[in-house]
């Protein structure tokens, strides 16, 4: 497999080439374009054949993982992929376990292991949820983001806006809390935040969806009943 | 202060290393990522009077957040809420207006105060509201679409959601686009005609242009 992400940083698009019987998943809506010779088969979730995984995603998740998996015919092909908003394309070499905020995963090796962890928790004022996948094992993975993909290596802590969050390593853990003192979590506009500490990637989005949608609800005319 | 620009010109991320001791004023919601070492207090922005000033006329936030370096190397991420671009200004005396939604972050020596233009700034439709910033220090701006600087000597028209930032040297008013029938059925509305020597901010789009579009195509 050789991923080629082109359009980079705002309209990023990743052209997947695929040997013959190879695979790749993505989120429903991402194919762009593919060769002859390649077969789609969709599946709810990434449950790797659980029941149960596959229950979780759908009554907790809230949101639908219809995932693809794309495979090759024995001369290989190219899949073209992109993710719904403007903005970038990451690949992740992934040895190990990292977080993905939901929106943010575009495609994977159908091999990696995907769980959906809710996190229970909305952040107070912008309706934001966190909701992450866990996917783990070894092999390529796309993220996207909603701007520009910042990757930070953190080593201690680093105080992040919730919605700027698009995946983080296993070796980071995080609470969820206010900044500042309460005058601030009132009135300083940030919302809760979210307080990582360890040691691992972190990687950012330079806007975020609960900002484009405040702004769209406060400017866009009420809907009539 | 040291800063850097990343992911720019569409989705601007506005990097900021700080001294201990060092502090920056920001438009509330504007902070993506702080390290330990920087400290966010939430404050009015500048007293009652120019706080109920800036609800009523510049339609942004009431408040303000000071963050201050506690240590060496603390680091701050910013950015606007929309796709867009920042630029850094120095100001060295001479005042500069923002368009409200335009103010991302300054030093705390530059003072940022409500300014009320008068009528001529509400009948633009997409309605002018300025923000001035005085003082020595450093201002950025924040844009939806691109970031163009236009050096004005003489006069200069700029249609009114494209404004981002003006000397506060230059002049202006607010006209109508040739006759009636072009205000009316252009597209263009009003401008603001510049006059004077300074330079002028643009924005290569207007969040009003998008609405409307948007608007447009929603169910209703």
């Amino acid at each position: 497999m050789n991923i080629d992400i082109q359009y980079k940083p705002s309209y990023a698009m990743a052209l997947v080439d695929l040997d013959g019987g190879e695979r790749i998943m993505a989120e429903g809506g991402a194919m762009v374009s593919m060769s002859p010779g390649i077969s789609i088969e969709t599946r709810r979730s990434a449950a790797t054949g659980s029941i149960l995984k596959t229950l979780k995603t759908g009554l907790l998740g809230g949101e639908s993982f219809w995932m693809n998996t794309y495979t090759a015919g024995a001369n290989g092909g190219q899949v073209a992929l992109a993710p719904t908003l403007p903005g970038d394309i990451a690949e992740v070499d992934l040895n190990g376990t990292v977080f993905v905020q939901a929106t943010s995963f575009l495609a994977g090796d159908p091999r990696l292991d995907f769980d959906t962890r809710f996190q229970g928790l909305k952040g107070f004022f912008s309706g934001e949820s966190l909701f992450f996948l866990k996917i783990s094992g070894t092999g390529p993975l796309l993220i996207a983001s909603y701007g520009g993909l910042e990757m930070m290596e953190i080593d201690g802590s680093m105080v992040v806006d919730t919605g700027h969050i698009a995946a983080f390593d296993e070796g980071l853990s995080y609470r969820i809390g206010k900044v500042g003192g309460w005058k601030s979590l009132l009135f300083g506009g940030e919302g809760l935040v979210a307080h990582f500490s360890g040691k691992g990637r972190l990687w950012l989005q330079s806007r975020t969806v609960p900002g484009l949608s405040g702004w769209l609800r406060m400017k866009l005319p009420p809907r009539q009943q | 202060m040291n800063f850097t620009f990343k992911h720019d010109p569409s989705f601007t991320l506005l990097h900021v290393e700080m001294a201990s001791g060092e502090r920056l004023k920001a438009e509330a919601g504007a902070m993506v990522y702080m390290s330990s070492g920087m400290n966010m207090e939430t404050v009015f922005g500048g007293g009652i009077i120019q706080a109920l000033a800036r609800r009523l006329l510049g339609g942004e936030p009431l408040f303000m957040n000071i963050f201050t370096a506690s240590s060496g190397n603390a680091v701050i991420g910013l950015a606007g809420r929309l796709a867009g671009d920042i630029k850094h200004l120095k100001l060295a005396g001479r005042g500069v207006f923002v368009q409200a939604g335009s103010y991302l972050c300054s030093s705390p020596e530059v003072t940022v105060s409500p300014q009320f233009g008068g009528l001529r700034t509400l009948i633009g439709g997409e309605g002018l509201f300025l923000l001035k910033t005085a003082g020595a220090g450093d201002l950025f701006i924040s844009s939806y679409g691109a970031i163009i600087p236009v050096e004005v000597n003489g006069s200069y028209r700029v249609d009114t959601g494209h404004i981002v930032a003006f000397d506060e040297t230059l002049s202006f008013s607010i006209k109508r686009v040739g006759g009636w029938t072009s205000t009316l059925l252009s597209g263009e509305g009003f401008v603001c005609e510049f006059s004077g020597s300074g330079t002028v901010w643009i924005q290569s789009r207007v969040p009003g242009g998008f609405i409307k579009w948007l608007t447009g195509l929603l169910p209703r």
